[in-house]
């Protein structure tokens, strides 16, 4: 194995970092603001794969309007959830698990019922490698990756510095002195549905001619996605979900071209759990809300 | 009248906090509710902005029923609220956390003029205006705590316990802080306080609140020289 190897094991697993971002992102800040561990959020990521497949391959669009319409649609999607599912289970947690675990699995079989079995392939728009320092990388890759960058940088200007994005971090921070500041608890939920939806369908969309399409494809992701948080420290709103994705997708690159696909997924878990029984509360575990 | 609390009661899971309160605030005032630990403070004003929901009794305020109202949409209707402990946003920045006070207001104008005027009267809030609000020592969240509640423009500022936990000097300072809010800016105030003797010396008007309900209602004068509030509550031998 030479230096070359190790780049390109990087830049994939940096890329796969990223776009796992995405799905961390939305995940973590449903769960700061909603008190609910969204299961289904897998799903939007699916179907964000899903309706880019049905408006690109079947409806003809160019790849980045369906991305972007993708996210709309999915985005409204996660808008009817919270007002007629999540808004009624705010921070009660068994029962919003049983009613998430019941979306994911109604969203799987509608999916399934409704596009069948078969074999289904977003053509890749990027062929072809770009060579960088020397070492050949795939340049749907190295786009997928920067899309992802932009996006996440997105969201962090806009919690940062948009007056609702300040507002969902407050109510991350503290509900009830929201509310007394004249925060809507309901727009609030809204919006970072509208996040946190669009975000998964983004990271569907731009993974989606990676892999085949499978009405399954979301669990996987949710489960990562979920490692990223706990080993960012479950709650600190985006600090430790940026460098908790990227851990994880470097790992399971290097894990991936070292040891193969499919024991990866079993290394990734026992070295995060690993990680977790030296930083019981993750990276960022001093950073919890309360 | 302003805010009118009528025959208030709430309930916490079976346990009563508040019995049959009836409280009046006139527009212009400073009204005090001075009590124990317990006694239900806390409770009553939190009552007022939607955060408990009364088992019976009404709140009125400008003249609109307000109990039974979301608490982001009484905050709007003008009543500002400095809750018990303060509540900031610890990992927002000063001037964020003024900011967010400012959430119900519209013109950007207006709320840079605020800030500005909070920051004249709080100075040590400037000098703070990048650092954590969780950072900041208790006076100075107190402060922060007013200021943020006032870039609300509220017509019924509600403070809960200001003077906790401070100095001294800094408890003589949210006194001189009460007054000014209230002569100077015309914000009609309900001061709860453990610390009667400060409380009663700003109020126009004080309440004794005991176990939920409201023992006795007076001028600051007169209960100042009543025996019970100078035994029980300003630590006077009679
Ligand atoms: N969230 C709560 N759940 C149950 N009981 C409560 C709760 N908050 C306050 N209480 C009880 O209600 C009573 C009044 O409390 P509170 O309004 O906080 O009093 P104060 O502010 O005067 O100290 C106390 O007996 C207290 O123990
Ligand atoms: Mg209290």
């Amino acid at each position: 194995m030479n230096a070359q190897d190790i780049l390109a094991m990087v830049i994939n697993g940096l890329s796969s970092g990223l776009t796992l971002m995405l799905v961390a992102l939305g995940l973590t800040l449903v769960f700061g603001i909603l008190h609910i561990i969204n299961l289904a959020h897998g799903e939007l990521y699916m179907l964000g794969a899903y309706c880019v497949w049905w408006l690109s391959e079947l409806m003809g669009f160019n790849y980045w309007f369906a991305i972007v319409l993708a996210m709309i649609l999915i985005a409204f999607l996660g808008v009817l959830m919270e007002r007629y599912l999540f808004r009624r289970f705010r921070a009660i947690m068994v029962p919003s698990l049983v009613v998430s675990i019941g979306l994911m699995l109604f969203l799987q079989s509608s999916i399934l019922l409704g596009t069948g079995m078969g074999d289904k392939e977003i053509e890749p728009v990027f062929h072809g490698q770009v060579t960088f320092l020397g070492t050949s990388l795939s340049l749907g890759r190295v786009i997928i990756g920067a899309v992802a960058t932009v996006l996440v940088i997105a969201v962090i200007l806009f919690l940062k510095y948009a007056r609702p994005g300040q507002a969902i971090r407050a109510v991350a921070q503290d509900a009830e002195a929201s509310s007394l500041q004249g925060i809507s608890m309901n727009s609030v939920s809204r919006l970072t549905m509208i996040i946190g939806s669009a975000l998964a369908a983004a990271a569907g969309g731009l993974l989606g001619p990676v892999f085949h399409l499978d009405y399954m494809m979301g669990f996987p992701v949710l489960l990562k996605a979920l490692l990223a948080i706990v080993l960012g420290g479950m709650g600190s709103v985006v600090g430790g979900v940026i460098l908790g994705s990227l851990v994880i997708g470097l790992v399971h690159s290097f894990a991936t071209t070292l040891i193969g696909p499919e024991i990866a997924e079993i290394i990734l878990f026992l070295i995060i759990a690993f990680i977790l029984l030296i930083r019981p509360s993750g990276f960022f575990g001093m950073e919890l809300r309360t | 009248m302003l805010l009118h609390i009528k025959e208030l009661t709430v309930h916490y899971e079976g346990a009563e906090a508040l019995n049959n309160v009836t409280v009046e605030v006139e527009e212009g005032s400073v009204v005090t509710i001075i009590g124990a630990n317990g006694a239900g403070k806390t409770t009553l004003l939190r009552a007022i902005s939607g955060l408990e929901k009364p088992v019976s009794g009404e709140i009125w305020f400008k003249g609109d029923r307000i109990d039974g109202m979301l608490s982001e949409a009484i905050a709007r209707k003008g009543i500002g609220h400095c809750p018990e402990g303060r509540r900031l946003f610890p990992f927002m920045t000063v001037l964020e956390n003024l900011k967010m006070g400012a959430y119900s207001q519209k013109n950007r104008a207006g709320i840079e003029e605020n800030i500005h005027n909070i920051y004249k009267r709080f100075p040590i809030l400037k000098e703070r205006a990048r650092q954590k609000a969780g950072t900041l020592s208790g006076g100075e969240q107190q402060m922060l705590a007013i200021g943020r509640a006032l870039m609300g423009r509220p017509i019924l500022l509600l403070l809960d316990e200001p003077s906790l936990g401070l100095s001294p000097l800094m408890v003589n300072e949210i006194k001189n802080i009460v007054t000014t809010i209230s002569k100077e800016m015309m914000v009609s105030i309900l001061l709860i306080e453990q610390n009667s003797r400060m409380a009663l010396s700003v109020a126009d008007y004080g309440y004794v609140l005991e176990t939920g309900r409201v023992r006795l209602q007076d001028k600051p004068e007169s209960l100042m020289t009543n025996d019970h509030v100078r035994k029980a509550y300003l630590g006077e031998e009679l």
